[in-house]
């Protein structure tokens, strides 16, 4: 074994010791690497000093804040008592011009001392004041990170830790590390990612991909211009292309446009140098981050280039969010409701939603993202108690292969969703109603829509249940808050390229 | 006043004890998880040094290498407390320990000192979400599995996150420090 290799596996054998899945055959393997390398060993002495290190490091930082947290709670203000003054001014002989004067220092001092402590405790109190009405009023989301990518394909891989299969939907901030081999990923966005051993890389989002160390590939469709693949040296934007980025632990990188262009932004910038970069088909450019050297080089296509157009990318389906872009008292025009309480389904008379206030209790609105919908703004006084009533929105799956639909709901829903139907098809889902004293709304519940998924028009329609209040009678908030991840492949291929869906031996429907 | 004496020696004694001990403490703390893999193993190893390092303390001579000498003398020590344990995860040949202590003996200490400063700096510049991820699994006594759940994850993908942001610590240690590593 080369000593780059032993390099490499020595790390590998710490992570997995690390990682509590060293075997006895790894362990056997370690000690045979410490005996007859000196790097070898050096690399091991090296990172156990790294993990207590970090290990002091993350518990003395933490040991600190307890610190000003203690702190914090004795800046209580100095204030002088009578008895106090009384004895200190009857003790003091005040014979002297001299002692006169340094008593009236003293004084002075002693004033501006209480005054300091009276301005410190005011703004404290102010401070506390302050935090105490925002801490109220900012009550923070719970959501469970969204499904951003599909495990696509494999090749001879192992992965550092849990074995991925095909199949495995990556969820967002999820970070893996091919140790061997090779991966294909396909994006929610539309951009499919090759990635080859060894490689660290978070897929931060469905637009973003950060790459620690190792190589990747992609190819970006149309409709995901902007895909970004971060390096600790550089980030390069695609602006319509197939590219590919390396990077390594010494803080090299490099940027390979194999078609199209792409923006190239080094971390570090020099002075000397423009902001960024553009690069074209062909160009590839590296970068030393300490140095701050960038290199301009040919894109090396035998080492990057990798069939990626085989399959349709993946592509987002327009499904609204409740309340996104639209002001307080607007209607909603992608909500409605449909069904509320009264003798007969007659008795309700259908309606727009409209984007209504987050009530104390409710997780502020979003209108970038997210908003509540109700009935009416205000949202107080509300509807009646223990009513139900059905909001419904609708969307398009016209051209999208329906075994490849991800439709992910996350809903939060003041007091519960009881319901949820998709073509009229009852959809499972573990069914909430949330109804304690005091109850806040900030969690969103996620609903996965597998089934009854059909081509064009499709709807999907919410049961939400009011309950009572526990503060006031009969009438209270009801409200609705949901966001999508909803992505598909087209049924034909943007890139005339591949074999039709059903033939590709790694494509599943999402039930599978 | 014989006794007196005595006492403000023992003292003095402890004092630079404690001081020399504290020095090196980071470098033989490292040298001690070396053989176990395990930081509650390290910890209660680094106690049992510790006593031992007092109780020895006579034959230390004042102006050399006291976190060597510390190497050298807990290598009973740590023989004897292997041989008592199960729980760490690697138990490595008299050989190979041998060499773990030649290894750190002659590592300088200031080369330590050197990659410990670059480590907080390099902490400095980590993402929130990655800091924050550390702070569970090294500030609290939580196990991975229970972080996972609380995350909504599964513990792989915690190991693996973990595995990430320490690769992105050790390159930035070393982008810090000049390469003078192999990591």
């Amino acid at each position: 074994m080369s000593n780059h290799a032993n390099n490499a596996r020595v790390n590998e054998l710490i992570d997995s010791a690390l990682a509590d899945a060293m075997s006895e055959a790894g362990r056997k393997e370690l000690e045979q690497l410490l005996l007859d390398s000196d790097e070898a060993l050096a690399i091991y002495a090296q990172r156990c000093q790294f993990e207590t290190a970090l290990h002091f490091e993350i518990r003395s930082a933490a040991a600190m804040k307890r610190v000003d947290a203690a702190i914090a709670g004795l800046a209580t203000p100095h204030t002088t008592t009578a008895h106090e003054t009384a004895l200190s001014q009857d003790g003091l002989p005040a014979s002297s011009a001299d002692e006169l004067r340094r008593r009236e220092e003293r004084d002075q001092g002693r004033r501006f001392r209480r005054t300091a402590s009276y301005l410190i405790a005011a703004t404290l109190l102010t401070g506390f004041g302050l935090w105490f009405a925002q801490h109220r009023t900012a009550i923070a989301a719970e959501r469970q990170p969204q499904p951003i990518a599909r495990l696509e394909a494999l090749d001879n891989a192992e992965w550092f830790g849990e074995q991925l299969a095909v199949g495995h939907r990556f969820v967002e901030g999820e970070s893996v590390y091919l140790a061997r081999g090779s991966a294909r990923i396909s994006m929610a966005s539309g951009a499919e990612v090759q990635l080859r051993a060894p490689c660290f890389v978070s897929l931060e989002d469905a637009m973003l991909v950060c790459l620690e160390e190792g190589d990747l590939t992609a190819q970006v469709a149309d409709w995901a211009h902007g895909f970004t693949v971060d390096t600790a040296a550089l980030r390069v934007v695609d602006l319509g292309t197939k590219f590919a980025v390396s990077t390594n632990n010494l803080g090299v990188a490099e940027a390979h446009v194999l078609d199209g262009r792409v923006r190239v932004l080094p971390t570090v910038s020099n002075p000397d140098s423009p902001r960024s970069l553009l690069l074209s088909g062909g160009e590839a450019l590296r970068i030393q981050s300490d140095s701050r050297v960038s290199t301009k080089l040919v894109a090396d296509r035998d080492r990057f280039n990798v069939e990626l157009s085989d399959l349709p990318p993946y592509k987002p389906i327009p499904l609204a969010n409740t309340g996104k872009g639209l002001d307080l008292g607007d209607e909603d025009p992608h909500w409605r409701v449909v069904a509320g309480p009264g003798q007969s389904p007659s008795d309700f008379r259908p309606q727009y939603a409209v984007t209504c206030n987050a009530d104390d209790r409710y997780l502020g609105n979003d209108p970038e993202h997210s908003q509540w919908i109700s009935l009416s703004n205000p949202v107080r006084p509300g509807v009646p108690a223990n009513s139900e009533f059905t909001f419904q929105t609708r969307f398009d799956l016209t051209g999208y292969d329906l075994r490849s639909i991800v439709l992910c709901a996350q809903v939060i829903a003041d007091n519960g969703v009881k319901a949820v139907r998709i073509n009229g098809q009852a959809v499972p889902f573990d069914s909430w109603f949330l109804n304690e004293k005091g109850q806040v709304f900030n969690r969103f519940h996620v609903i996965n829509i597998a089934e009854g998924l059909k081509q064009g028009d499709n709807l999907v329609e919410f049961d939400v249940r009011n309950g009572v209040d526990h503060y006031e009678s009969n009438d209270n908030p009801l409200a609705l808050r949901v966001e999508w991840c909803a992505y598909g492949r087209p049924s034909s291929n943007p890139y005339g390229a591949g074999q039709p869906l059903a033939d590709s031996p790694d494509f599943a429907s999402p039930s599978s | 006043m014989g006794t007196d004496n005595n006492e403000i020696g023992d003292a003095e004694r402890r004092t630079r004890f404690v001081e020399l001990l504290n020095e090196s403490q980071s470098r033989l703390f490292g040298f001690l998880y070396a053989h176990v893999l395990n930081m509650a193993d390290a910890e209660d190893l680094n106690q049992q040094v510790a006593m031992v390092l007092w109780t020895k303390f006579d034959q230390f001579e004042p102006g050399t290498d006291f976190g060597a000498w510390a190497m050298r003398v807990a290598d009973f020590t740590i023989k004897n407390f292997l041989r008592g344990k199960r729980r760490s995860k690697v138990c490595f040949s008299d050989e190979v320990m041998q060499r773990i202590v030649d290894h750190h003996v002659t590592t300088p200490a200031e080369q330590v000192a050197r990659r410990n400063v670059a480590l907080r700096g390099c902490l400095q510049k980590i993402k929130p979400d990655d800091r924050s991820l550390l702070e569970k699994c090294y500030g609290t006594s939580a196990s991975i599995k229970e972080i996972a759940r609380g995350e909504g994850r599964s513990a792989g993908a915690v190991y693996t996150a973990l595995n990430r942001i320490r690769r992105a610590l050790l390159a930035c240690i070393q982008r810090s420090t000049g390469a003078e590593a192999t990591v």
